[in-house]
């Protein structure tokens, strides 16, 4: 099993981790659960060969649409 | 007026070692970047461009730190080492890069409104146009227009 991955607020966005982990949610069983200033997302049933590639993916997802965001947000501004 | 030591800014001594400090633990490697040396747009800027190669994973240090997790995917060939310091080198190359947006950024806006809101002007191929449509054309003095079996003929 996986170990849970926390997500802060101030270099991930809350929507682009929720966004990934709908994204995702064929491929891994993903709860998030937000707290001050940060989301935790926690894997369950997870797949034993690809599963911690998986959520390896997952990180980098969140990441790209955040900075993907970050980016159609200062070009709007 | 003279400078003390006191005011001067400090300097890294000859000794000290200038290296990038990571450690790895054999999958992936991980350091911290300061946001006082590299702004937030230029780390962004530069793992967008290594989340194609590896796993990266940013994490919150402190208020001013960020670290810099990078696992390389199964199908790379590139060292935890090398990672570290190609990450490094373009941190510096994205600092550089959004230095020169923001020194710059005035003089696209000038242009683009330039482009956008001058009154428009009639290109030179219409003016061209215009200008052969006024025109008479002269009588053809060497009879260049007349077929040349009427000519001969």
């Amino acid at each position: 099993m996986a170990d849970p991955v926390t997500f802060d607020h101030s270099l991930y966005s809350p929507s682009s981790v929720e966004s990934a982990a709908s994204a995702y949610s064929d491929y891994l069983n993903i709860s998030l659960s937000v707290d001050e200033g940060k989301t935790t997302a926690s894997f369950t049933d997870l797949d034993e060969e690809h599963g911690l590639m998986l959520v390896d993916a997952f990180c980098n997802h969140v990441l790209f649409e955040t900075i993907q965001t970050r980016r159609a947000e200062e070009v709007t501004a | 007026m003279t400078t003390t030591d006191a005011d001067a800014p400090e300097q890294p001594s000859a000794a000290a070692p200038i290296e990038l400090d990571y450690s790895t633990d054999g999958a992936q490697v991980s350091f911290c970047v300061s946001e006082s040396l590299f702004s937030l747009d230029a780390i962004y800027g530069a793992a967008y461009l290594f989340v194609d190669r590896c796993w990266v994973f940013l994490s919150r240090r402190s208020e001013s730190e960020v670290g810099v997790h990078l696992k390389p995917k199964p199908d790379g060939e590139a060292s935890l080492d090398s990672l570290a310091g190609e990450f490094a080198n373009e941190l510096l190359n994205q600092s550089m890069r959004v230095r020169i947006a923001n020194s710059t950024s005035s003089l696209r806006e000038y242009y683009m409104a330039r482009a956008f809101f001058t009154a428009p002007v009639q290109s030179s191929i219409d003016a061209l146009l215009a200008e052969l449509d006024a025109e008479e054309l002269e009588e053809d003095e060497l009879e260049i227009s007349v077929p040349w079996e009427e000519g001969d003929g």
